[in-house]
């Protein structure tokens, strides 16, 4: 029996649930995962960050190909654009959404995974408590203030790097934005290896742990994700 | 250490336009039909709908970052930005955003995400309209932002330090602005004392001179009255300044003489980079803007 994969996700400190501009999507059939990170900045992230992980899980292939993220982009200005709104959020839209972007595949029959990335919403790939493998970031001096990121407005997308790999059962593969991942990295330089994540995604004790991180300073006050799918 | 306080919604910061509307405003200045109180009142409404676009994700809110007034000082002293009122000097920027006189619609071009270009009509809105009357009573219009900045610093005592950016075309016309200058910066909170900016624009040909750290080089009692009104540049500021091209000595002031018409935008901009210091953490906080 495998453990079905999980995930959690809290906003800034302060802020409410329908503030948090993170979106994941789990689809343990079809082995498709996928977490996206909303630009604070930009306009209506949430809206952008739920877009492209839901069409990632939907689909079969890469998000990446122009057509697609065309057609998505539609999606995001017909969603968020109205002739009602009033002109600062008419201004604010023209400008555009950003987000960062992880995609994961995994064929659970056979272990093997693929995934892409654009920006700095990272992959772990973990053995019990060891970290096997870190994409596209292995150092969390890398995180910095422009992530290469998906936009609705950009006529040349950066390009998403690609990995791929192979998975024993019972592997971890973990999926988390930027703050977690960089909260990870620094645990793992410390102590050598990564938390127990599975009982943090399980527990239901992940904002309280968030909480306790930020409040010493480990953890960055962002939106924060962690999503763990076992192998 | 000061001027280092984090802008947040709980804890907005402050700005505040002094804009001196005297006649001399009327001249014109980077063409002809064109004033200096046209460029000014355009810079200013620019700035305003900058600072509203940084506080809104593109729904119909508008978060409140800052509170922000423009006092001018030309036939009248007083608030002239629209919305405001003697008894109401200081805005929250959602209140601003909901309240311009009027928003105009100007065609733009933006890229469709596709590879091709979409025609949208922008909207510029317009709180502050040019006016150029009688002369320049500075020091009531320094003395008016001290009353202002005490009852603001009152409730406000953990936010960032107020800025008052004061833009002129030539000297006080009710006395000399020191001593007034001098009260307004001893307003302030814990973070540190109000911080005040002088920009001068020019009528001539005379070169401009940006962000001195002495008197040697300013040409007569004016700017001299002037550099020695402005605050210190705060370190977080000096660096900002670096950063958008000045040359930013040890010692430098918050004043520019003789500025360019572009320099306008420039300054407005460092004020607005001065009342974010570390950006808006708030809005763009964890590793990345993401």
């Amino acid at each position: 029996m495998r453990i079905p994969p999980d995930a959690r996700s809290v906003p800034k400190a302060g802020r409410q649930d329908d503030e948090n501009e993170d979106a994941y999507v789990l689809d343990a059939v079809r082995g498709r995962y996928a977490v996206a990170d909303g630009v604070s900045t930009s306009a209506r992230p949430e809206v952008w960050s739920r877009l492209l992980v839901n069409a990632f899980a939907q689909g079969s292939g890469s998000v990446f190909d122009a057509l697609t993220l065309a057609d998505l982009a539609q999606q995001w200005r017909t969603t968020t654009m109205g002739p009602d709104l009033p002109w600062y959020a008419q201004e604010k839209l023209a400008q555009g959404s950003s987000a960062t972007f992880l995609g994961l595949q995994v064929n659970h029959a056979t272990g093997s995974f693929n995934a892409e990335a654009v920006g700095d919403t990272c992959l772990f790939h973990v053995r019990g408590r060891r970290l096997l493998c870190s994409y596209p970031l292995t150092d969390p001096r890398e995180f910095n203030n422009t992530p290469a990121q998906i936009t609705t407005v950009a006529t040349q997308q950066p390009q998403p790097t690609k990995l791929s790999g192979r998975a024993q059962p019972w592997d971890q593969l973990v999926l988390a934005t930027d703050a977690m991942s960089k909260f990870l990295l620094l645990v793992h330089e410390r102590r050598g290896e990564f938390p127990a994540l599975i009982d943090l995604v399980r527990g239901g004790h992940f904002a309280q742990y968030v909480e306790l991180h930020r409040g010493l300073k480990r953890l960055d006050n962002d939106d924060t994700t962690l999503c763990v799918v076992t192998v | 250490m000061a001027y280092s306080a984090e802008i947040n919604r709980a804890h907005p910061g402050c700005l505040l336009l002094l804009i001196d509307q005297s006649w001399s405003m009327s001249e014109d200045w980077t063409a002809p039909g064109s004033t200096k109180a046209q460029a000014l009142a355009y810079a200013v409404n620019r700035l305003l709908s900058n600072a509203i676009l940084l506080c809104t994700k593109g729904s119909g809110k508008v978060h409140d970052y800052f509170d922000v007034g423009v006092i001018g000082y030309g036939a009248e002293v007083g608030p002239v930005l629209a919305g405001s009122s003697a008894s109401r000097p200081l805005l929250p920027i959602s209140v601003v955003a909901d309240s311009p006189i009027r928003v105009e619609s100007v065609p733009r071009k933006i890229s469709d995400g596709a590879g091709g270009i979409v025609e949208i009509l922008s909207q510029m809105p317009v709180w502050l309209e040019p006016t150029a009357v009688n002369g320049t009573p500075m020091v009531r219009a320094l003395n008016v932002a001290s009353d202002v900045l005490d009852r603001w610093c009152l409730e406000h005592s953990a936010s960032f330090p107020p800025i008052v950016l004061n833009v002129t075309d030539g000297e006080s016309g009710d006395g000399d602005p020191r001593p007034a200058a001098e009260k307004l910066r001893r307003t302030g909170v814990r973070d540190g004392s109000t911080l005040l900016f002088n920009l001068h624009i020019a009528g001539g040909r005379s070169n401009p001179i940006e962000l001195p750290s002495d008197t040697s080089g300013l040409p007569g009692p004016t700017a001299v009255a002037l550099f020695e009104a402005s605050s210190l540049l705060p370190e977080s500021l000096a660096v900002a300044a670096r950063s958008q091209g000045f040359n930013v000595g040890s010692g430098a002031r918050g004043f520019m003489y003789n500025a360019k018409a572009e320099s306008i935008i420039e300054f407005l901009n460092l004020g607005t980079r001065a009342v974010t210091p570390t950006g808006l953490k708030e809005l763009e906080s964890g590793s990345g803007l993401a």
